[in-house]
């Protein structure tokens, strides 16, 4: 299912068309973040401020308060972890639209180590005021979440899986506002809540668990920031039973918003997570499976706590 | 032209006493700021002020005119104080200064003020700001500047130097930093501290226009301004004012305590605005 259709580059070099506010910002990394057909497109709306985060997110905050909408790229680590401080008082403290693009999120990009992947970059942007936090499911999403944070009249961050993404794993259950309900049982035996980029190996988890006889309501948040709660409380009503499952630390991240919801109504919930713990550097399959969030491995640890049993 | 008046010197003088006992009033009303930090950018701030800054007027882009940026935050009791000078601070009040929830904080937050153009306070990020600002004004085909204020010990952030070279490479020749070289710190001396070497020399090797200036002296402020904004060159300008942290308190002048003092007496005070009033009038 990997894709042909347009990848981030196309889809990025289209919002530049579509608004002519729009500023593409690099910092240091624009080969990585593949933002060079922009740059072609638009020479005058693109700066690569160079190796230099800090000084990028107050740059970018500078044009937003000039009226223009700057999207700015870097890796997720780069930005939350070293311009953390910029981001919170240049850009998030006075409201200013500046676009964080944060590459590198996860096990989906963890090739090249601890020092170049954040694993707790939802929770660090979910914790500022105001910031709006999303991590789109596959190519679709983005795009469309893409447009939906330029119009976003305050900051906004983007957790972008730069490799891999499928081109539409929602179908008709696309909801671009956030939480897509992909599959409803009348009576479900839980609820599985997939976060962001583990859209599709939760899709495959959840095909291998029906097989085994089980049934479950399931759901995509695509918009941690602010959480569009309804769906999953309609069904964690019904199923008394919430799995969530992330590409992110327990801390912070989709599976803490979702109990922050769920917490009042005591429905019990599990969260699969990534680790406490810095992660070797691999490819996604391999790292996907260190941190026992492939689909068998998501689909034996759902099994073995709703039937008790271990799968396969 | 690129001055909105020519004040007379002796105005410009006039109005950096008015400014000076404006600060000091407002730190007495307060009970607390940091006064020596902004006693040290009176006359940079009233010449600015009055005699440069180009405001929006009634009804433009928004997003359009002149903007300063405060990188040294802490001085936020100064910039209130000019702000209320040229009737730009609207219906708030100096008196709520420190207060409690008040808009007017310690260190400047332009969702609570409209007229500060960028909230500061934690120190190295103005600078960064600034230059998005004037690349933005470029983007818009427009002549604004945007001006920055920070302090020599604000050099010991990295961020600074980052942002130097950004500012250099764009070629932001609408771009004016005032650095206020009182030489202290909160701690101490800056030498001592953390020294920043030559900063101007770097300033100049990365690319920049300097000009240097006496901080307290309102017609070599004026002089320095004018030899910056005349450079035809595309390249951000830089003036080195030197300035005294505490300036117009003898015994605050220079001194580490001057940065967040007590609150002057009522006799001190009344000496030194009958003092203050005195040269305020004196004829150059």
């Amino acid at each position: 299912m990997i894709s042909s259709a347009p990848e981030y580059d196309v889809i990025l070099e289209e919002m530049g068309a579509g608004n002519e506010a729009v500023i593409c910002l690099d910092a240091g990394l624009a080969t990585s973040m593949k933002t060079h057909r922009f740059a072609r497109a638009f020479p005058q709306r693109y700066f690569n401020l160079g190796i230099a985060e800090q000084n990028a997110v107050g740059v970018a905050s500078g044009l937003a308060r000039r009226g223009f909408i700057p999207l700015m790229h870097t890796f997720s680590n780069f930005l939350t972890r070293r311009a953390h401080d910029q981001m919170v008082l240049s850009a998030v403290w006075p409201g200013c639209p500046v676009k964080f693009i944060a590459g590198s999120c996860g096990v989906f990009d963890g090739r090249n180590g601890p020092s170049h992947m954040a694993t707790d970059d939802l929770a660090t942007a979910s914790s500022m005021p105001g910031m709006m936090v999303v991590e789109p499911g596959d190519l679709r999403q983005t795009r469309a979440l893409l447009d939906q944070i330029i119009q976003h009249p305050g900051p906004a961050y983007l957790r972008l899986r730069r490799y891999g993404q499928s081109v539409d794993c929602l179908g008709d259950a696309f909801n671009p506002g956030g939480t897509s309900v992909i599959q409803t049982h009348d009576a479900p035996q839980f609820t599985l809540v997939l976060g962001g980029s583990m859209l599709e190996e939760g899709l495959f988890a959840a095909k291998l668990v029906q097989d085994e006889g089980l049934a479950l309501d399931i759901l995509h948040v695509a918009v941690l920031k602010p959480l569009d709660a309804a769906p999953i409380i309609a069904s964690a009503e019904k199923s008394k039973c919430v799995v969530t499952v992330e590409n992110h630390i327990g801390r912070g991240g989709f599976g803490e918003s979702v109990a922050l919801a769920l917490g009042p109504l005591g429905i019990a919930q599990h969260r699969f997570h990534l680790p406490d713990a810095f992660i070797p550097a691999g490819d996604a399959t391999w790292q996907l499976h260190h941190c026992q969030l492939d689909a068998h491995s998501l689909a034996r640890r759902m099994l073995m706590l709703l039937k008790g049993d271990s799968y396969g | 032209m690129n001055r909105v008046t020519y004040p007379a010197k002796t105005d410009l003088l006039r109005k950096s006493a008015e400014l000076r006992l404006k600060m000091i009033a407002t730190h007495r009303a307060a009970g607390a700021g940091h006064l020596g930090s902004s006693l040290s950018i009176v006359e940079i701030l009233a010449v600015l002020f009055h005699a440069y800054f180009r405001w929006n007027s009634e009804g433009e882009n928004p997003n359009w005119g002149d903007r300063f940026v405060l990188s040294k935050g802490h001085a936020a009791l100064g910039l209130y104080c000019v702000l209320d000078e040229v009737g730009k601070l609207g219906a708030l009040d100096l008196k709520r200064f420190g207060q409690n929830g008040s808009p007017l904080e310690p260190h400047p937050n332009e969702a609570a003020v409209p007229t500060v153009h960028a909230s500061t306070g934690s120190l190295g990020q103005g600078l960064s700001i600034g230059v998005g600002l004037a690349l933005g004004s470029r983007l818009q085909m427009r002549s604004d500047r945007t001006f920055v204020v920070v302090g020599d010990g604000e050099l010991n952030e990295g961020q600074i130097w980052e942002a130097m070279r950004s500012a250099a490479h764009l070629r932001l020749s609408n771009f004016i930093l005032v650095l206020d070289d009182n030489g202290m710190q909160q701690d101490g001396p800056t030498p001592d501290i953390l020294p920043v070497g030559d900063a101007v020399t770097a300033f100049e090797g990365m690319g920049w226009f300097c000009a240097a200036a006496d901080g307290h002296d309102t017609e070599s402020l004026t002089q320095a301004l004018d030899t910056v904004l005349g450079d035809d060159v595309d390249r951000p300008k830089l003036i080195h004012a030197t300035t005294v942290k505490g300036k117009g308190i003898e015994e605050l002048e220079g001194k580490t305590e001057s940065h967040y003092p007590p609150p002057m007496s009522d006799s001190d005070y009344a000496l030194l605005a009958y003092m203050l009033g005195r040269e305020g009038l004196r004829d150059f």
